[in-house]
């Protein structure tokens, strides 16, 4: 005999002031942001408390995006493409969706996010990223 | 905080997880699962010790015999600990958080020897007490489930 069960988790967690001044910026503006480090300049995206290099607190925010280019992706079957998109005037990537619009990609290609059209304040505000030019 | 770095607005992110499974049940569960849909309740009962397991089990934990000797066990026994609960723990058998206050004993029916871990339908820690006699609420619409037994009621 099989015996089957489900529970439905109800997780939330508090995002902190760097992550929510970029939800909010997702959700009002659809304006993504990224935080200049204070300490080497570099430009982080999404943005955290402080450098991951440098260890120097974020500084200014900074708009980056929507554009962006292609760093890396895997396919995970029934689940879609995932991928690594380096946004226009950030420096690292981070991992996305890579939406059914990319039939072919390829490391370098251009791409930009699409915004979901319901939005909350947190990281699915951006649906994914498509071919630049797709439309959309 | 950094310079120029106030948020207008701290946002909580809401990540729900669903979980599912599914395990075989092995042989003496799905016969004591099976019985229960007739509200039958049966042990295990040891052929070297005597002891009756309920649930059952397919070996016996002190003589590591495998375990053959169905007995009745009556929906009737004797409460051998127990707590309230005030914390909404997920409830396996709904899949949300079961509402507090609910109480938790550990069961023996008569029959067996070992304690059965089920529901109480009494929350008042006043009206609970260690050997008080409990007995089997069962479900309207048996099923040959775990919860075809809802919880345990003070017997009158």
């Amino acid at each position: 005999m099989i015996v089957a069960g489900r529970v439905q988790i109800p997780f939330r967690y508090a995002a902190g002031a760097a992550a929510s001044r970029f939800g909010v910026g997702l959700r009002d503006e659809r304006r993504i942001l990224g935080a200049r480090c204070g300490g080497c300049g570099r430009v982080l995206c999404p943005p955290g408390p402080f450098c991951g290099r440098c260890g120097a607190a974020a500084g200014d925010p900074v708009a980056v995006g929507p554009g962006a280019t292609l760093v890396a992706w895997t396919e995970l079957p029934g689940r879609g493409t995932f991928a690594l998109v380096r946004l226009d005037g950030a420096d690292g990537a981070l991992v996305h969706r890579l939406l059914e619009a990319v039939p072919e990609p390829r490391a370098g290609m251009r791409l930009r996010a699409r915004f979901a059209s319901e939005r909350h304040g947190d990281i699915r505000d951006i649906e994914g990223f498509a071919a630049e030019g797709a439309g959309g | 905080m950094t310079a120029g770095a106030v948020a207008s607005e701290l946002l909580e992110v809401a990540c729900p997880m669903d979980l599912g499974w599914r395990y075989a049940s092995g042989a003496a569960m799905e016969r004591f699962l099976a019985g229960l849909r007739e509200r039958r309740i049966e042990a295990l009962r040891c052929g070297g010790c005597g002891r009756r397991y309920l649930p059952p089990r397919p070996l016996c934990g002190e003589c590591r015999l495998p375990l053959d000797d169905w007995v009745p066990v009556a929906a009737e026994g004797t409460l051998e600990a127990w707590s309230i609960y005030h914390l909404p723990i997920l409830d396996g058998r709904t899949g949300e958080p079961r509402p507090t206050p609910y109480g938790i004993g550990l069961v023996r029916l008569d029959g067996a020897d070992t304690t059965l871990n089920h529901l109480l339908a009494e929350t008042d820690p006043g009206r609970l007490r260690i050997g008080l006699r409990v007995r089997a609420v069962w479900r309207e619409e048996l099923r040959g489930a775990l919860d075809d037994i809802l919880h345990f009621e003070v017997a009158p």
